[in-house]
């Protein structure tokens, strides 16, 4: 009896640790996305974007004046740019930002 | 009710007393607006908020008014080189008017005024004059240049800059809450 619940915990285990291999070999082997953020009427639209860690993220001027990005805590800050271009980045972990020329934008990344 | 009126009142609503317009100019009689007066009077406005930000980047050492007059500076310039631009295009020259005369005269009033106050004064009376201006010309793009212009692609532009000067107007009144 001790040997077939030995037997049993030991099968079920195999299965526990080879179905967290594959969800993390999942995870690892997800293709990078490339998402858009438009700016469109002095907003970030979405101004909430779901992404993975490694994605990309390009924001697309599509206003009338120069914008940027800029992360809350000020650590950084994208340039400037101009209508009709674009500035991108990689998704590294959460981001809560907004635009420095006019603060009134803001937008967030959720990393997954 | 006539288009210099229609501002006025307009103007009047958003802010009684200020100088934005000429009371002068009340008087005066002006049909609608044809569209190288409107010209006239967009380039204008955008002019005076520029006049204005090089003052304030002349005489404030607040960080939050530097910053505002910055953008004002920026935004306003960048909107005068599409204006004259567009007007370029269409082979239309903007044409002094009645109501770009008022602006003028309004910008005459509060320059001199702006002027004779410093530090914190000066800070405090700028960025009101800036809640007060930008209500104005809101008032006065959505309520009579965009319904008068008759050219589509004029028209596209002012509707294109409301969100903008609604910004702006945002900004001047997150920079008040701070100096005051």
């Amino acid at each position: 009896m001790k040997r077939r619940i030995a037997l049993l915990v030991l099968l079920l285990s195999f299965g526990l640790i080879s179905k967290s291999c594959q969800s993390n070999q999942a995870s690892k082997n997800k293709i990078p996305t490339t998402h858009v953020v438009k700016i469109i009427a002095m907003k970030f639209i979405p101004d909430t974007l779901h992404a993975n860690i490694g994605d990309t993220v390009v924001f697309k001027n599509e206003g009338i004046v120069q914008h940027n990005v800029t992360n809350d805590d000020s650590s950084w800050a994208s340039p400037n740019f101009d209508p009709d271009s674009s500035w991108q980045m990689t998704v590294k972990g959460n981001l809560n930002y907004h635009c420095s020329i006019h603060p009134v934008m803001k937008g967030v990344i959720i990393a997954q | 009710m006539n288009t210099l009126k229609k501002i006025t009142f307009v103007a009047a609503c958003a802010f009684a007393g200020s100088a934005f317009f000429n009371t002068n100019a009340v008087a005066q009689q002006a049909t609608k607006l044809t569209d190288p007066e409107i010209a006239s009077v967009a380039v204008t406005a955008n002019q005076i908020d520029v006049n204005y930000a090089k003052i304030a980047e002349k005489k404030s050492k607040n960080t939050e008014v530097l910053n505002f007059a910055k953008t004002m500076a920026r935004d306003h310039t960048a909107i005068i080189k599409q204006a004259v631009a567009l007007a370029q295009k269409l082979q239309v020259t903007p044409m002094t008017n009645a109501v770009t005369k008022s602006l003028l005269a309004g910008e005459k009033t509060t320059t001199k005024m702006l002027k004779s106050k410093r530090g914190k004064a000066f800070d405090k009376a700028y960025i009101d004059n800036e809640v007060a201006y930008h209500k104005a010309v809101i008032n006065a793009v959505e309520k009579v240049l965009i319904p008068e212009s008759s050219n589509p692609e004029l028209k596209a532009l002012l509707t294109k800059v409301m969100p903008l000067l609604k910004s702006h107007l945002e900004h001047a009144e997150m920079a008040q809450k701070k100096i005051d």
